[in-house]
């Protein structure tokens, strides 16, 4: 295992949307393959940012998955976040139609961030293991997702149905793209992400 | 301070068993896994001892909450210890790039560090004497919180910082090497370097989280409810003010950029003041000057908390709100408070507004133009923001002549009788924001741009930013101005060596790395064994020893 493989690229994927909506959840599941329950234990966070090495048709990728659970209030201060991302994970909470009508905020949020638009996006419904209590239906997300041009999944950390699907999916999907991770530079373990420096730079400013 | 409830559930001996807590189950030396998951509170007792004690769900809930807030805490603080020792320590002592730009890139992270250093050890210190369950923890944090400012300087230079990283990696090889061969290292964990960077500003979001949390696990423990309230709206206030600080950070950016490419306009009193950008982006303005409307002009508006600017030029290659490098504007509307907004019948189908404004310049007067939207959304965004804008004025700004203020009051007043045609514009005294009773709260205070202000290198010049061997090779100045023999001098090359070096007219040999013999790394022994060999920048992995400053083959001199 530690003769680790060439990493094909590591790709940088980020989970947004309000608190609450189980960002944390999925990728602790994603991970870990562990839930915690909310009534039994702490479970407040769990997790800043996890690697993890995903293998698909015999290429490693290596994954950066950042959480940004608790920082949902602080705009201004999660810009950095949106330096370099491949993949954006816009989570919502299916028995909450509050998360999922704040994505609208969350999807200008990436697009004034990402200011190349060439993120891949998905928006994920979570919590579909509380289907009496379901406020937003499969086609209604499907449906949003599918105006947004993204790519659509709901799950459930607490079943693990549709987690692992819904990476892998994103994943895919941005190695189809190669045009954004490749980015010019030869594929090694750090994609150098050529835009960000001078956006960031030229312009001395998160904006 | 704090009256600790005298009972206590777990019947233990505390000093036998506090090392048992604070074990570390985060560091998992495997390179490349990821971290596994944190322990509980609870997986440190035996089911017995769990079925013994008298505590309720609540109270162990209570319980995990605490303890994952030291836990988190002492990873958190060995995670900064890492970044010292692993990143910033051997970065410096290298020399792989110049002093300067270490500091840029790791900020005050050390200031930081020695803030949690002492939370650290003080949590601890608490956990020692109550373990096995701590009664509070907000009592501990509570004296702490006034530091929490050095994070100010931090968070607000961090987006640049990281920029540098990658400017770095691309252009410094010696520094892309190190740089990657660090993140191979197992303590690591496979972590990218940058997250660690990112550490600070994660943790300083994470307190509001876990403290609220906390709090909800509080109901009925006055005392320290009290405690964690305290805490909370502290730390809550200091990242509204680091948030404020950031904005007005960001908003000097942008009128420094604003400053170079919008031609005659006067900046410099409005660079000395503050200023909030609230939003920026194209409108079509046309002047209306004696009644008469000029031609529509396709046009940018920047919008302060404190005044609005308009100019017409090339905005392609903008990015976000920033000017266009090297772009050229001119100032459609010359800085000005905008004192008026009233939404007008449709223009050419689009959305259009009528806005009186007040040029900083000339206060006695005022310009009326006509601004044109691309869409209803766009104009519902920009009208939100310019009616704060007008809220804004109308209420702090002394610098306004009476006539006009009372004008726009008094116009305010009428169009607001007809809310079809105009929402408030009302003279409302600007919310603070805080509105909490706590007087520590409002202790906090604002954080000026000067506080916070770093300056990074300016980017257009990529040669001044060529360091570490590359400098020698290429003969050009560093960024304090100071050549070659300057930089041999002033680190312990000094005459005697020197003499080692190649003449001026000749081209700097390979050899002369070995001028440095300070080169040594502190913690060399603990880094990596000493494997020396040429050539070694095209293998990923580099052994971190002094000959790790080598010219690689490819920057080598050319005769």
């Amino acid at each position: 295992m530690e003769a680790a493989p060439e990493i094909t690229a590591a790709f940088k994927l980020l989970f947004v949307g309000d608190s609450n909506v189980g960002k944390s959840s999925i990728l602790l599941r994603f991970t870990d393959d562990l839930f915690r329950p909310p009534d039994e234990t702490s479970a407040t966070i769990g997790v800043d940012f996890k690697v993890h090495m995903h293998d698909v048709d015999g290429e490693r990728y290596k994954l950066l998955l950042w959480d940004t659970a608790g920082q949902e209030r602080f705009r201004t201060l999660t810009s950095s976040y949106y330096r370099g991302v491949h993949g954006v994970i816009l989570v919502y909470d299916v028995s909450s139609r509050e998360s999922f009508a704040h994505l609208d905020t969350w999807v200008e949020e990436v697009g004034a961030y990402c200011l190349d638009g060439d993120v891949v996006k998905m928006v994920v419904g979570n919590k579909i293991d509380k289907e009496a209590e379901r406020q937003v239906s499969r086609q209604e997300g499907a449906e949003y997702a599918r105006r947004l041009q993204a790519l659509f999944l709901e799950c459930s950390a607490k079943t693990r149905t549709g987690v692992r699907q819904a990476i892998e999916e994103l994943v895919a999907k941005i190695i189809d793209t190669p045009e954004l991770w490749r980015r010019g530079s030869p594929p090694k373990a750090t994609v150098s992400i050529d835009e960000s420096v001078t956006a960031g730079l030229g312009s001395g400013c998160a904006c | 301070m704090v009256h600790l409830p005298a009972m206590r559930a777990g019947k233990r001996d505390s000093q036998g068993s506090a090392q048992r807590v604070s074990v570390e189950v985060r560091a998992d030396p495997a390179a490349g896994s990821p971290a596994k998951a944190r322990m509980l509170w609870r997986e440190g007792f035996t089911p017995l001892e769990m079925a013994n004690s008298s505590m309720n769900a609540k109270e162990m809930k209570r319980q995990e909450v605490i303890f994952e807030i030291i836990h988190t805490e002492a990873d958190y603080v060995r995670d900064l210890r890492l970044t010292a020792e692993v990143l910033l320590d051997p970065l410096r002592s290298l020399r792989i790039v110049p002093a300067e730009q270490v500091d840029l890139i790791f900020g005050n992270i050390g200031e930081i560090l020695a803030l949690h250093e002492e939370i650290n050890a003080a949590f601890m210190e608490r956990q020692r004497q109550q373990y096995p369950v701590v009664w509070d923890i907000s009592d501990v944090l509570l004296p702490f919180v006034a530091g929490f400012r050095v994070y100010a300087r931090y968070i607000c230079n961090q987006d640049r910082a990281l920029a540098l990283v990658e400017q770095l990696k691309s252009e410094c090889n010696n520094f892309a090497v190190f740089w990657r061969e660090r993140q191979k290292r197992p303590e690591c964990r496979g972590l990218p370097m940058e997250s660690f960077l990112a550490l600070p500003f994660q943790r300083l979001l994470k307190y509001p989280l876990l403290l609220r949390t906390l709090l909800d696990a509080t109901e009925g423990w006055a005392q320290q409810y009290a405690n964690g309230t305290a805490v909370a709206e502290q730390i809550g206030a200091w990242i509204t003010k680091i948030q404020d600080a950031q904005t007005k950070l960001d908003s000097f950016a942008c009128i420094d950029a604003l400053s170079r490419a919008v031609a005659g306009v006067d900046w410099a009193p409005l660079a000395g003041a503050e200023h909030r950008l609230a939003h920026a982006g194209p409108v079509a303005a046309s002047l209306r000057t004696a009644g008469v409307l000029a031609p529509e002009q396709a046009a940018t508006m920047w919008l302060f908390d404190t005044f609005a600017l308009i100019a017409a030029g090339d905005s392609a290659g903008a990015r976000g709100f920033m000017p266009a490098p090297g772009a050229r504007y001119t100032a459609v509307l010359r800085p000005s408070r905008i004192v008026e907004v009233l939404e007008l019948a449709q223009r050419k189908g689009k959305p259009a507004a009528l806005v009186r404004a007040v040029p900083a310049d000339a206060p006695a007067q005022t310009v009326s133009l006509v601004l044109g939207f691309a869409s209803r959304a766009d104009y519902t965004l920009w009208r939100a923001k310019l009616d704060e804008h007008v809220r804004h004025t109308l209420a702090q700004d002394p610098g306004l002549s009476a006539d006009i203020l009372a004008d726009a009051i008094a116009r305010a007043r009428i169009v607001d009788s007809e809310p079809t045609q105009c929402a408030g514009v009302v003279r409302t005294k600007i919310d603070s924001g805080l509105t909490s009773a706590n007087a520590s709260v409002s202790d906090i205070p604002s954080i000026s741009v000067r506080d916070v202000y770093v300056e990074f290198p300016v980017p257009q010049r990529r040669g001044r930013l060529r360091r570490g061997w590359d400098m020698l090779r290429t003969k050009t100045e560093d960024l304090t101005g100071s050549g070659i023999k300057h930089q041999l001098r002033k680190y312990g090359g000094g005459k005697r060596r020197a003499t080692e070096l190649p003449k001026p007219a000749e081209p700097p040999k390979p050899a002369t790395p070995r001028r440095l013999p300070r080169v040594v790394p502190k913690r060399e022994s603990s880094l990596a064994p000493p494997k020396p060999s040429a050539g070694m920048i095209s293998t990923p992995i580099v052994p971190l020893s002094p000959s790790f400053v080598h010219i690689p083959r490819t920057a080598g001199p050319s005769a």
